[in-house]
């Protein structure tokens, strides 16, 4: 019996990583049902696994961008698509005399450049700087080909982070962007002007619905100052037993609460005995625990 | 923050209308296409970055391990042959590069405990996952002597180790995947997150 509770517990992790087999689970969890120990050991191995969540770490938030934009700055060139460009990379990769042929060739191109300027574009190539895709293309019987491409045109708005203008691009990417990066560092750029009603509605439906855990931690810190309001206060009720994240949990439960034992009212200490019923990291109910004590409440609702 | 001067780059809907699967991409990217590779790039580079970031607790080593893992898949896209995925293959690559690094830190005995955050560098044991401990001062030392213990543990793992529990634990992946990025077996990963788990029990498990 000793040696099979000692096989049992060496696997419990195993099993909380559902790795074992399906023969092993079995026998792991027959003798589980029997073994009260073996289940208690159990509890003590989910619980420090739940402590090992609260020990992760996550990259800052500007450390995506950067990275890509020096990945960017770091990639080989494309291949010039351009006639113009591609002569003048043959010739810049190609010609060992480039160097006495440079200022010659520089000539030329100024010449090129006047008289292209007053010829008709015979080359038909976009003049823009636009990233397309080709969506479809077509034949006619005349032998005439029909292309038609999805472009995408890169425009840069500037301003001040209070500029209507601006903020209603950035409440729009901190909502939209496909990017979690982008999305945080909006999210955090958005923070100063929490005072803004819209800004602050931005902030609660990112910390209710953004997927990303460092974006809704950026809009958990924006809305601390607001943590006293009503709406803010309902989100973080919310956020309590909605957001698979116990870090994001935590928070919620420091904010809502460091106001002393006064801003524990009746719903709060209900919203807080509800998560005692259904959290399972020990962290987190230890939290909940020391809420509900400063509010006089029991933890368990009868 | 508000108020501040701000650059908004725009790009488009009609960007995310094209929907290309994963293979179309890489088919794109291989054939010269950089906005295709740019776009299988950000399909994988925050859990790649996450990733770097955990193992090595460096942002300028977490930002090395990007570059270089991004530049080896851009050089080296024209041999990928899609025999196993694309995520297998990136993370042959950086699962590489991170051992190599944590295995240079263990000939060194470099790690440091100073670890870099998004307000600056600080100590290790600080770290808990919590940027706001200093609301609660008991809560800070409970959590810090915890993310010691987690330290100490994770500092006397071998290289291999801690990336098997890395991707296991925190990566969320199946050993079989692990397995295959390593080029190992499963039974070998398991084996190796055995040990592990092992290791984490008994120096965790009287602090829960």
């Amino acid at each position: 019996m000793k040696l099979a509770c000692d096989s049992v517990r060496e696997n419990l992790s195993l099993l909380l990583y559902g790795e074992l087999s399906f023969t092993e689970e079995e026998a792991v969890q027959a003798h589980l049902q029997g073994c009260t120990e073996c289940r208690a050991a159990l509890d003590t191995e989910r619980a420090w696994h739940d402590g090992l969540a609260l020990a992760t770490v996550e990259p800052p938030a500007d450390l995506l961008v950067k990275c890509r934009q020096q990945l960017r700055a770091n990639l080989p060139e494309p291949v010039p698509q351009n006639w113009l460009q591609r002569l003048w990379r043959g010739l810049d990769l190609n010609l060992n005399l480039r160097s006495l042929a440079k200022p010659a060739m520089a000539l030329g191109l100024v010449a090129v450049g006047y008289l292209g300027a007053r010829l008709p574009n015979l080359t038909e190539a976009p003049q823009e700087t636009a990233a397309a895709h080709v969506r479809y293309v077509e034949a006619d019987a005349a032998g005439n080909v029909r292309i038609v491409l999805d472009e995408t045109k890169p425009r840069i708005v500037s301003g001040r982070t209070d500029d209507p203008q601006v903020r209603r691009w950035l409440l729009a990417a901190a909502r939209e962007a496909n990017d979690p990066g982008l999305r945080a560092e909006t999210v955090a750029l958005l923070q100063g002007g929490v005072e803004a009603v819209d800004v602050r509605r931005a902030l609660v439906s990112a910390l209710e619905s953004d997927p990303n855990p460092g974006v809704r931690l950026k809009a958990i810190e924006g809305l601390r100052r607001h943590a006293g309001e009503r709406d803010t206060r309902q989100a973080l009720m919310r956020v309590l037993t909605a957001d698979e994240n116990p870090g994001i949990r935590t928070q919620a439960i420091d904010l809502l609460t460091e106001s002393g034992p006064r801003s524990l009212d009746a719903q709060m200490v209900g919203a807080l005995q509800q998560l005692m019923r259904r959290e399972e990291n020990g962290y987190v109910r230890q939290r909940c625990e020391k809420a509900l004590r400063l509010a006089n409440a029991s933890a368990e609702i009868f | 923050m508000l108020n501040g001067d701000t650059r908004v780059a725009l790009t488009g809907q009609n960007r995310l209308a094209v929907n290309m699967d994963e293979s179309s991409l890489i088919r794109a990217a291989q054939a010269g296409d950089q906005d295709a590779f740019e776009r299988l790039v950000r399909g994988y580079d925050q859990s790649v970055l996450k990733l770097a970031y955990s193992l090595l607790r460096s942002a300028d080593d977490a930002q090395d391990i990007y570059q270089e893992a991004f530049l080896r898949v851009h050089k080296n896209l024209h041999q990928f042959r899609f025999d196993c995925s694309f995520h297998t293959w990136l993370y042959r690559i950086v699962t590489n590069l991170c051992l190599d690094l944590l295995r240079k830190r263990k000939v060194r005995k470099e790690e440091s405990s100073v670890v870099d955050t998004a307000e600056g560098p600080r100590d290790r044991a600080e770290l808990t996952g919590d940027t706001r401990a200093s609301i609660d001062p008991q809560r800070a030392l409970v959590s810090g002597q915890l993310r010691q213990r987690i330290d100490a543990v994770l500092g006397e793992l071998t290289a291999r180790e801690r990336m098997v529990f890395e991707l296991r634990h925190f990566e969320g992946m199946r050993l079989r995947a692990i397995g295959e990025a390593l080029g190992t077996s499963e039974e070998a990963a398991k084996n190796c997150l055995f040990r592990v788990t092992q290791k984490m029990r008994v120096a965790l498990g009287d602090f829960v």
